[in-house]
């Protein structure tokens, strides 16, 4: 599905002494199947943006389109928008609340429609995706689960509904790198059969990994859209906007500083890895 | 036995035998499993493992936050069993934990910070004097006037740790502090370890970062509630064998090391740091 914004402008407590303007005249657009990075500051409206697409708050001017129609506008059918658009908060593990893991993976179920058995499938595996052997967990509480594995439980009770469109809010922090390599794998699966992915995160790895698009927030503002190459081409920029920069691309980065000739255009591990070849064909170390 | 000096114990942390599980039914798993550690007093130890080995359970047991079930542990010289020395126990040995907004109990920052003091019955005209200096510790001085929800989750997190710093801790437990933060935000908590370290506090990082591993002094690899491997980054941090049998990965520069290797291209050390592999291939002719 597509996603388009056209000069969206959000503020919370809208005019009110403590009014903070959150997003600031935000246009922009998003094709289907594309998978998307969203970085920046804390605070600079990543969060804000996103649940804005998920038609979870409104702008205070402006339009978000979803596959050409306005979804603020009267008689949009919000059902219809959220079974198609999935989304998963930052802090996910704080919104499980059912007595045994599987109940809560089913909760977005409820008024589906689905038969029962239906029903039951989807869970085992969406379970099954987040790495989880449903027999040994299902009946678990969420409670007496690590953050790690709450998060993971959470993902899969979005992943039941399966949405066109899946946005992750800080997904990765505080996965670790087993959790972190099975989360990627998984969403570029998801995307390979068709799903749009929005990916918001601080690890300027992972989205160099897998995202082909970045988009760079400052207070509100867009000011940064493009390959992850162009994005992290000036680590002044980049460190400025506290977005860093993905390992390789640091290690290029040193490299240059020590009078290297080397390529910008180092972002994944692959690319470095390539270069390095490259550069040492066969060489060994001078004694 | 421990080792005293003049009749103070040297070890921050002093632990043998520690099993653990949340339920009492037979079934129930060890959270921990027979464990035994012994921190001495002023080292910078990450104490790294993949999520669900058991880490915090384990930071919970240092403060008492989790009774323990069997075994011994000592932490700043006292028995977390003594019911009668929890507060004190609990004042030496400070906590830093993930989620920075969780921890506020104040809209002010000097009040947030002064919170803990007030509870310990601290002097009220010394108050002033250790918010400052615990402010000041963490690099947040012209903070205190200002609103803890309204800082950058970095500045968010120095002010939980000046709360905890304000105490006077023998040793800081950093439970995966840095998780929730941009890269800047990270840095500048890294950074506050080191400091304190420095200064010859017990800092203790709870992380599944190897990067940030890499700036101890000692790191302890853990997995299912057990100790894996203890010893120098360099030591552990260069073993994929035992990493990956804990679902974590090598640094890496360690990766790059090997991969060059099997494409003929020899470093001469295995480097743990970007700043060292980039020194290593500088070498290259
Ligand atoms: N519920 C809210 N009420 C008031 N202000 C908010 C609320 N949520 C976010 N903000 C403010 O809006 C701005 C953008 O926040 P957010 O979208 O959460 O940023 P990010 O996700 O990039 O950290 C920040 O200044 C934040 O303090
Ligand atoms: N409050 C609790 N009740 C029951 N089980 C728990 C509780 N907290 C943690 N556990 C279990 O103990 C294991 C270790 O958890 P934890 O110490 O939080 O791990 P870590 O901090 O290394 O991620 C987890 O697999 C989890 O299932
Ligand atoms: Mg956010
Ligand atoms: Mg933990």
């Amino acid at each position: 599905m597509s996603i388009e914004l056209k000069q969206v402008s959000c503020s919370y407590n809208f005019r009110t002494k403590q009014e903070i303007l959150a997003l600031n005249g935000i246009s922009m657009k998003i094709e289907d199947g594309e998978f998307v990075g969203i970085m920046g500051h804390t605070g600079s409206g990543k969060s804000t943006l996103v649940q804005l697409i998920a038609g979870l708050i409104r702008p205070n001017s402006g339009q978000v389109f979803l596959d050409g129609k306005d979804i603020n506008e009267r008689g949009y059918d919000r059902n219809n928008l959220h079974r198609q658009v999935g989304i998963v908060f930052q802090n996910p593990e704080y919104q499980l609340f059912e007595t045994t893991v599987a109940k809560d993976v089913a909760f977005g179920l409820k008024h589906s429609g689905l038969r029962k058995e239906e029903a039951c499938e989807r869970v085992r595996q969406a379970l099954e995706q987040m790495g989880f052997s449903y027999d040994d967990i299902a009946d678990a509480s969420p409670f007496a689960l690590s953050g790690g594995e709450k998060r993971r439980v959470a993902i899969a009770g979005v992943l039941a509904a399966r949405p066109k469109t899946l946005i992750f809010d800080e997904p990765i922090a505080g996965l670790d790198p087993e959790g972190r390599r099975q989360f990627l794998e998984l969403v570029r699966k998801l995307n390979r059969e068709g799903v749009s992915i929005l990916m918001v995160s601080h690890h300027a790895d992972s989205i160099c990994a897998c995202a082909e698009r970045v988009l760079v927030l400052e207070q509100g503002s867009l000011v940064l859209d493009g390959s992850p190459k162009a994005v992290f081409a000036d680590l002044e920029r980049t460190s400025r906007l506290h977005i860093g920069a993905s390992q390789p691309r640091q290690i290029a980065e040193l490299l240059i500083q020590s009078g290297i000739p080397f390529s910008r255009d180092i972002v994944r591990y692959e690319d470095l890895l390539d270069e390095l070849k490259n550069r040492w064909k066969g060489g060994t170390r001078c004694e | 036995m421990d080792k005293m000096v003049g009749g103070e114990s040297m070890e921050a942390v002093k632990g043998s035998g520690i099993s653990f599980r949340y339920e009492w039914d037979g079934s129930a798993p060890f959270v921990l499993d027979g464990l035994s550690i012994a921190i001495e007093k002023g080292q910078f130890v990450a104490i790294l493992g993949p999520n669900g080995c058991g880490k915090s359970t384990l930071a919970k047991h240092l403060n008492a936050l989790l009774p323990l079930q069997s075994g011994s542990l000592t932490v700043a010289g006292l028995d977390v069993r003594e019911e009668k020395q929890v507060w004190e126990l609990r004042r030496l040995c400070g906590m830093v934990f993930q989620n920075p907004e969780n921890q506020f109990v104040s809209s002010v920052v000097e009040e947030d910070v002064a919170f803990g003091l007030e509870n310990y019955d601290t002097p009220p005209n010394e108050i002033p004097g250790r918010v400052s200096r615990a402010l000041e510790q963490v690099g947040m001085t012209g903070f205190e006037k200002r609103s803890p929800h309204l800082l950058s989750g970095g500045q968010k997190q120095r002010i939980a740790l000046a709360g905890v710093l304000a105490m006077e801790p023998e040793l800081i437990v950093f439970d995966e502090a840095t998780a929730m933060l941009d890269p800047v935000g990270r840095e500048e908590i890294l950074e506050c370890m080191k400091i304190l370290a420095q200064r010859g506090k017990t800092v203790i990082m709870i992380t599944h970062y190897v990067e940030e591993a890499v700036e101890a002094d000692r790191v302890i690899l853990m997995n299912r509630g057990t100790i894996l491997a203890d010893g120098k980054p360099q030591e552990v941090l260069t073993s994929r064998e035992l990493l990956e049998q804990c679902g974590l990965s090598v640094p890496m520069p360690v990766q790059l090391y090997d991969d060059l290797a099997k494409l003929g291209i020899r470093l001469g050390h295995c480097p743990l740091t970007k700043e060292e592999l980039v020194e290593e291939l500088c070498q290259l002719n």
